[in-house]
């Protein structure tokens, strides 16, 4: 009897030392996708029905998730530039020299027409931070075994109301992510098609991402090289460095 | 001719210099766009259309800027045009262009080009410049340098002469003098501005003094959020003469819905007395074009996809009848080439100098090629 007992123990035992969170799984995806800072090199497709796909390159500079500096290389573009100082976001054109304090209500529009919005760019990537989260299952994203984590957000002060993920179990990185609004409605969809590994993080290298509110739409996003930790000057994150 | 030749010799050394220079880092870079509009005028009287012409216009604008500008930039933009018909007919007489034949024009525009000098704890720049204070997108008070060209669909703005002397106080904000100064020292410009941003507002004052009026200007302005974007401007000018001092103001709004609509609404004020001044006198005020007390601009665009946006405009002089309504279609064809389409109708005079009932409707198709 005893003998049995304690091995009801022994697999309670285990159970709890292998089973993971919702928490834990957001946890271990946060570490992948914060970094301190980084200059991420990228190109930008956005597809619309029965058109060729319009490109973007841009280069971007990152603090944490407070400051960032974007500039478009590409040709039609390369007048436009972004400034974002926490929740502010500045718009220069060049050929104008005119700079724009970006309103908030404009924030939840695509950026440079794509399927990905201002409010997208300047969201923090610390979800554990602004959203509760329950392991809801587990399922095969592209023949990779993931668990389901469901996200709801602890304030009003999110883009999305909650969040519907698919986490790698091996490298825990979302491969599909779905974004809802209060409503319920789904916004937008968010699925990695590849990611590498840089030093001890994985980090998505393509990305596709459809907002659900416009017809057959969708934008992938390539990182072409990305510089994690490095060394990155205070000063490109100004109005003067923006004007410059 | 001599003028032609001048502009001719500008692009060809540019382009020597971007030859001579090829490397990463050293020369200049090019960019810019071609252009090619073809429109047809109408004069409107009595609800008819009356007599109507064609005006065409080609433009090819070079903007070039050096490659390195960590200690230094030189910054340039010419616009480069062909005119015909009524587009060529107001500037036949003037000294920056080469008429070709009866009414096809050779004309040019250099809207900017300047040095600037990057010093440790400012910039320092010197040549014609844009320069834009304010945050008024058609009505802008404070905006001390230039005018709005109303005949302009995209309410751009043109280069100044001016030295500018601008010193960051903060990663958002700046102090700035800035000068246009004339042979007469007398009569030359100069303002000063400090920007900054606090608690999510930006704020900026300017005081400044416009030498040939001898105004003294002070002014405010400001851009915040409540749940619309929110924005206004207000300048008082002050005059040795009492009757000659006025203020100024507007105030705006903005706000997107339904995700692809995108609504502005300005409004502006003056509280000067124009009874006794000439027509002349009237358009060389300050704030001309809106010589009348209020104005109003209304304007909302649709933009379904990163392909298409239409945009409708419409600023109403509130005092006197006369009004102008902008609309615009615009389509991305391919990844640099866009198709434009608008129509413009003119009633009667928007600064209200003139008591005139000639209306004026123009309409016409453009395609620009971006390099």
């Amino acid at each position: 009897m005893n003998k049995i007992i304690w091995y009801i123990v022994f697999l309670c035992i285990c159970g709890l030392g292998f089973s993971i969170t919702g928490d834990e799984i957001l946890r271990r995806v946060d570490a992948n996708l914060n970094f301190k800072n980084a200059i991420i090199n990228a190109k930008m497709e956005i597809y619309l029905p029965g058109q060729q796909p319009r490109v973007k390159i841009f280069r971007t500079y990152i603090i944490e998730d407070q400051k960032a500096y974007t500039e478009f290389l590409n040709k039609e573009d390369k007048n436009i530039r972004y400034l974002k100082l926490g929740k502010q976001l500045w718009i220069h054109d060049k050929s104008e020299n005119n700079t724009i304090l970006i309103s908030g209500h404009l924030l939840k529009q695509g950026m440079m027409g794509s399927d990905i919005s201002y409010e997208d760019m300047l969201e923090s990537e610390d979800l554990y931070s602004k959203y509760t989260s329950s392991l809801e299952g587990e399922d095969k994203i592209k023949n990779r075994d993931c668990y389901i984590i469901l996200l709801k957000a602890k304030t009003d002060n999110v883009a999305y109301h909650s969040r519907k993920m698919w986490v790698d179990k091996e490298y825990y990185i979302s491969l599909r992510e779905e974004r809802f609004a209060v409503s319920g409605r789904l916004l937008k969809t968010v699925e990695v098609e590849d990611f590498k590994l840089f030093g001890t993080r994985h980090y998505p290298t393509v990305s596709v991402v459809s907002d659900k509110l416009k017809a057959n739409t969708k934008t992938i996003i390539s990182i072409q090289n990305i510089d994690f930790d490095t060394s990155i000057q205070d000063s490109i994150f100004t109005k003067r460095y923006l004007e410059r | 001719m001599r003028i032609a030749l001048i502009v001719g010799c500008i692009f060809f050394s540019l382009l020597a210099t971007s030859v001579v220079f090829p490397q990463d880092d050293e020369g200049l870079n090019f960019s810019g766009f071609f252009r090619t509009d073809v429109g047809v005028s109408w004069v409107v009287s009595n609800d008819s259309l009356e007599r109507y012409s064609y005006a065409g216009r080609n433009t090819f604008r070079l903007d070039f800027i050096n490659k390195d500008t960590t200690y230094g930039k030189v910054d340039g933009s010419i616009d480069f045009y062909i005119l015909s018909g009524e587009k060529s007919r107001p500037l036949t007489f003037q000294t920056n262009g080469l008429l070709i034949g009866d009414e096809v024009l050779l004309w040019f525009d250099l809207r900017k080009l300047y040095l600037l000098t990057r010093l440790e704890w400012m910039d320092i720049s010197v040549g014609r410049q844009l320069v834009k204070f304010g945050k008024g997108f058609v009505f802008s008070p404070i905006n001390f340098f230039d005018r709005l060209d109303l005949t302009d669909i995209n309410f751009s703005r043109v280069g100044v002469d001016i030295i500018r002397v601008k010193i960051p106080i903060s990663d958002t904000g700046a102090f700035d003098i800035v000068s246009a100064p004339k042979i007469e020292i007398t009569n030359s410009d100069v303002s000063t501005r400090i920007i900054f941003s606090v608690l999510g507002v930006e704020l900026e004052g300017i005081f400044g003094y416009f030498g040939k009026d001898e105004y003294l200007r002070s002014g405010v302005s400001f851009k915040g959020d409540i749940e619309i974007g929110i924005y206004g401007e207000f300048v008082y000018n002050y005059n040795e003469e009492e009757d000659k001092r006025y203020y100024e103001f507007m105030v705006g709004g903005d706000y997107s819905f339904l995700d692809h609509f995108t609504s502005r609404a300005e409004y502006y004020y003056n509280s000067y007395d124009k009874d006794n001044l000439t027509p002349i006198q009237s358009i060389k005020l300050k704030h001309y074009p809106f010589v009348s007390k209020d104005y109003i601009l209304l304007q909302l665009s649709y933009t379904p996809d990163i392909l298409n946006t239409i945009t409708l405009s419409y600023i109403k002089n509130l005092e006197k009848e006369g009004f102008i309504l902008y609309l615009e279609y615009r389509r991305n064809l391919f990844q640099n080439i866009n198709f434009y389409t608008d129509v413009r109708f003119f009633y009667r005079d928007i600064s209200g100098i003139i008591n005139s009932k000639i209306n004026n409707l123009y309409t016409s198709l453009s395609f620009d090629v971006r390099f």
